[in-house]
């Protein structure tokens, strides 16, 4: 029978045909998927693939050091870990984010935030970490999560050169002080590298190197750390004693300009920076302008002197309670009758300044205080500095020519005015202030602002304030010669008058006074508290910082120690002497 | 000579072409291995060791008549049912399946046993039928391959219960059941699909959903497929080279060593590669076929026949699903793949075709 045992017989061609024809169909699928996957769509496909194992990795750069005129570092870059995930792999981790929460020591919350409120492959969980703690982060091995080297700054000395310094942000560029000013010099340029990775995202080898990291380079400021550290002490002792809203201070080398020091108070922690606002922690030393009252007055002789108004042995008759001019009634603290120059400068006679500025022609004084640095920036390179204001000379009515004498009427900065008293201090040479340091030995070019023999008056005369009876005595250094002016100005109310009884108090001077190596201004703002005169409240911290700059910067000192201790009797009135026993003073006379 | 007995003729009954292509896979084998451990020769030991053992398997079964196979085919059979069974009641439960079963120190799956016994008891009962073409013989071949294809499938594991299912019926197809009964079967499956659906288990939608569209879940059920494309199609005409296949050897490629072992191969040696692979295979499988079409006896042909479209079934489905043609479903690829049993069962396979072909019918 034929279909008794068809398995017998030859199998039917049909049946064989369907059989071959599913192989056949099936042999033929494999291969035009296979043609299409490794032939016709290969480059996407390869491509696809490289993204998965290839990895472009920034080679950080380290953003270079600054460092004080003799090397030691004000700011240095440390490396440290940034953690970030890749949200497509770490979204499907989510059982896993409390242990990554607890290993950060973040609240869940916040890196919840984080991680979904970054790009679609990369956010940022976590910066500025120490190594220790991202390598423990990556010991959880959890997908998606990795780490990156950066940069974390940070300042030695913290909150004493803090608004000179300013800091960098997360990323590692300037934003303030001279880390602003200096990014481009300092950051240096990250380099590229792409190298193997495998799924878990672990770099295997390097393939192929871009351009390497090009370093940050570093920076010598002519600062000196100790100086800076005396300067800031003594300002913040001052500002605290008085009660004072605020302080700044410059020193320079008057043969350089050289800005050994500049510091403000208040100022903030740079190495933590949680409770920094710009408004109150700005540099003021650049960026306060105020007006400064006496401390202009030997500007205003040397106007005089310089175009022959007056001449060195002219005197000025102040006996009155009311020097008029127009309808402003203006006053000296005690009458005195007639006064020489060094007199005028001595007891800071603000008649006796009047009458100068009244003889001199206005474009003439208009035209020092520009030469000596007013009314501009002074090119020291910092950001945020305040050009101030110098009004133009055709606008001045006669009661503001009166005003201008004793420093009414102009703003400046407490940069502006050391520079100027450098001008005065260096013979008559004003030279820009540089926060680099100059090389030894380097002739700075200087630009004559005024004679020689007006600049050595005005050191003789200003020298005589810091002696008895005069306002700034408790600027004196033991062992030193020491000029200066002191300043007590009313605070502008901003209304175009002034408050009654608030102050801004300056201290300006130089030493040794015979042959002048620094220049110090001290501004204390608002003090509100025991005697407000500048000559009490920014003279002393002068008097602190100077004496201590010039040991550190080898300057000899000009004064035995008998002769001062011989002159320290005469120097002072009782009065005087009770103030300096205190360890204050009362220079109000 | 006694000696001759042991130590030629066992040899003389291997059949030099499949001999060949079991061969080359087996090098070919060892060689990805090699690369995609990265050098693991571990590894590659313990795969020749599985080699030699299964190997060995090989000729003894070559060397055994068709009848005793025959003979044992139901006992087979019964056994597997047994233990398929007790795995569903006893087995080892591993990622949400029950489909191991320990018996002392060793595990394995009763299922695995299966793919021989059922075509073997299929291939024994159709060969001894009297009347193929009526309904009772389609019936209880159905019957054969419905109870271990609801056992598998109750484990669950879809995947082998259909590759068992095919096996049967390549084997009813060979016997000649009519052919109403296939169109019967495939109408049935056709209109029923949509009700399985809510049956299927959640991760067996998502495999046939992925399959649709791999970008649905790129990184969870759609990632092996995904990476595996990218491996295949990363290897161009000419392939990136032995040792240099990125994909697998950076870690991209899972199950790079068993079930993507192709993507793999395919990376490293490109289309080249991939052709000559096919050409082995096809090399088996034409050969297996031959050795049925020449087979005088209802028994070895079925059974021949079954085994090698079973055997070219295993190639395309785990190529098909590793080229993203098919849905992934655990199929290794045959003989090369790292691992022992599906290895053993493969080698005692084509150790049954041998043995038909060295063993022609002389009686009867």
């Amino acid at each position: 029978m034929p279909d008794r045992h068809p398995a017998m017989a030859v199998l039917p061609a049909w049946r064989a045909a369907v059989m071959m024809g599913l192989v056949g169909v099936g042999l033929v699928a494999i291969m035009v998927q296979a043609w299409r996957l490794q032939v016709e769509n290969a480059g996407f496909l390869r491509e696809q693939g490289a993204q998965r194992y290839l990895r472009h990795l920034p080679l950080p750069a380290m953003r270079g050091a600054v460092l004080d005129r003799n090397g030691v570092p004000l700011a240095i870059s440390v490396p440290v870990k940034a953690v970030w995930v890749d949200p497509q792999l770490f979204n499907h981790q989510v059982t896993r984010w409390p242990q990554l929460a607890q290993a950060l020591e973040l609240p869940l919350p916040t890196l919840e935030r984080r991680a979904r409120g970054g790009g679609a492959e990369f956010a940022f969980i976590a910066r500025q970490l120490p190594p220790e703690r991202a390598a423990a982060v990556m010991g959880l091995h959890i997908p998606g999560v990795y780490t990156l080297t950066e940069s974390r700054r940070y300042y030695p000395l913290g909150a004493v050169a803090a608004p000179l310094l300013g800091f960098t942000n997360v990323d590692g560029r300037g934003i303030e002080g001279v880390e602003l000013a200096y990014n481009q010099w300092l950051r240096g340029t990250p380099g590229k590298e792409t190298g193997l990775q495998d799924n878990r995202g672990q770099a295997l080898s390097v393939v192929q190197m871009g351009p390497p990291a090009e370093q940050g380079r570093p920076l010598l400021l002519s600062i000196d750390r100790n100086i800076q550290y005396f300067a800031y002490t003594a300002l913040a002792a001052a500002v605290q004693q008085f009660k004072a809203q605020s302080g700044s201070a410059v020193v320079m080398n008057v043969h350089t300009g050289e800005v050994l020091a500049l510091v403000s108070y208040p100022s903030f922690n740079p190495n933590n920076r949680q409770d920094y606002e710009p408004g109150l922690y700005g540099n003021r030393a650049v960026a306060d302008t105020y007006e400064p009252g006496s401390v202009m007055k030997p500007f205003t002789i040397a106007a005089a002197l310089d175009d022959g108004s007056i001449d060195p042995n002219s005197t000025f008759d102040v006996n009155t309670n009311c020097f008029r001019v127009a309808n402003y009634c203006i006053q000296d603290d005690v009458r005195h009758g007639v006064l020489n120059l060094a007199q005028v400068l001595k007891y800071s006679s603000n008649i006796g300044a009047a009458q100068i500025s009244l003889r001199t022609p206005p474009a003439d004084l208009y035209h020092m205080l520009r030469t000596v640095g007013f009314g501009q920036v002074s090119g020291a390179g910092l950001p945020g500095e305040a050009p101030g204001t110098v009004p133009a000379w055709q606008g001045w009515s006669i009661a503001r020519r009166a005003a201008m004498a004793y420093g009414y009427g102009i703003s400046v900065t407490p940069l502006q005015l050391a520079a100027a008293y450098g001008a005065i201090a260096n013979d008559g040479v004003y030279v820009q202030p540089s926060l680099q340091r100059v090389n030894d030995g380097t002739q700075v070019q200087g630009s004559r602002v005024m004679p020689v023999q007006v600049a050595r008056d005005l050191q003789g005369w200003l020298a005589g304030v810091i002696s008895r009876g005069g306002t700034g005595f408790l600027a004196a250094i033991p062992g030193y010669t020491v000029a200066g002016k002191t300043g007590t100005s009313s605070m502008a109310d901003g209304k175009g008058g002034f408050y009654k009884n608030r102050v801004n108090t300056t201290f300006v001077g130089f030493a040794p006074a015979d042959h002048p190596q620094l220049v110090m201004a001290v501004v204390v703002r608002d003090p509100t508290q025991g005697w407000r005169f500048g000559g009490v409240v920014a003279a002393p911290v002068f008097r602190v910082t100077m004496s201590a700059a010039l040991r550190l910067m080898n300057v000899a000192p000009d004064m035995p120690a008998a002769q001062w201790n011989a002159q320290m009797a005469k120097r002072m009135t009782t009065a005087q002497e009770r103030l300096w026993a205190e360890g204050a003073g009362d220079a109000a006379q | 000579m006694n000696w001759s007995r042991w130590l030629i003729r066992p040899w003389q009954r291997l059949d030099p072409a499949l001999t060949t292509g079991i061969l080359l896979l087996m090098a070919i084998s060892l060689a990805v291995l090699y690369s995609s451990s990265q050098g693991n020769l571990g590894i590659v030991l313990q795969q020749s060791l599985r080699f030699g053992i299964a190997f060995t398997a090989l000729l003894a079964i070559a060397n055994t008549p068709p009848e005793r196979l025959r003979a044992w085919a139901p006992f087979l059979y019964a056994i597997g049912l047994v233990l398929l069974a007790a795995t569903l009641v006893a087995g080892h439960s591993y990622l949400g399946a029950r489909r191991w079963l320990g018996i002392g120190p060793l595990s394995f799956q009763p299922s695995e046993l299966m793919k021989l016994a059922l075509p073997l008891f299929l291939a024994y009962y159709y060969a001894q039928q009297e009347h193929v073409q009526n309904w009772r013989a389609a019936i209880t071949g159905f019957f054969v391959i419905g109870v271990p294809f609801l056992l598998i499938a109750k484990e669950p594991d879809l995947g082998t219960a259909g590759q068992i299912a095919a096996a049967g019926l390549f084997t009813m197809w060979l016997a000649g059941v009519r052919r109403r009964w296939f169109i019967g079967l495939i109408v049935i499956a056709a209109v029923s699909a949509p009700i399985l659906w809510h049956f299927l288990h959640g991760y067996q939608k998502d495999r046939i959903l992925t399959f649709l569209d791999p970008q649905r879940d790129p990184l969870g059920s759609g990632y092996h497929i995904i990476q595996s494309m990218i491996a295949v199609g990363s290897g161009g005409v000419f392939g990136k080279g032995w040792f240099n296949g990125t994909q697998v050897n950076l870690d991209f490629l899972p199950e790079a060593q068993t079930d993507f072992v192709f993507a793999g191969f395919a990376e490293e040696f490109g289309l080249v590669g991939v052709l000559f692979l096919i050409a082995v295979y096809l090399l088996i499988v034409l050969r297996g076929l031959a050795i049925a079409y020449e087979s005088r006896d209802p028994f070895g042909r079925l059974i021949a026949g079954t085994l090698s479209l079973t055997f070219f079934l295993y190639v395309f489905i785990n190529m098909g699903m590793t080229t993203g043609i098919l849905p992934v479903v655990g199929v290794p690829l045959p003989l090369i793949s790292y691992g022992g049993t599906a290895m053993l069962t493969f080698m005692v396979g084509l150790g049954i075709l041998m043995s038909v072909h060295a063993h022609p019918r002389l009686h009867e």
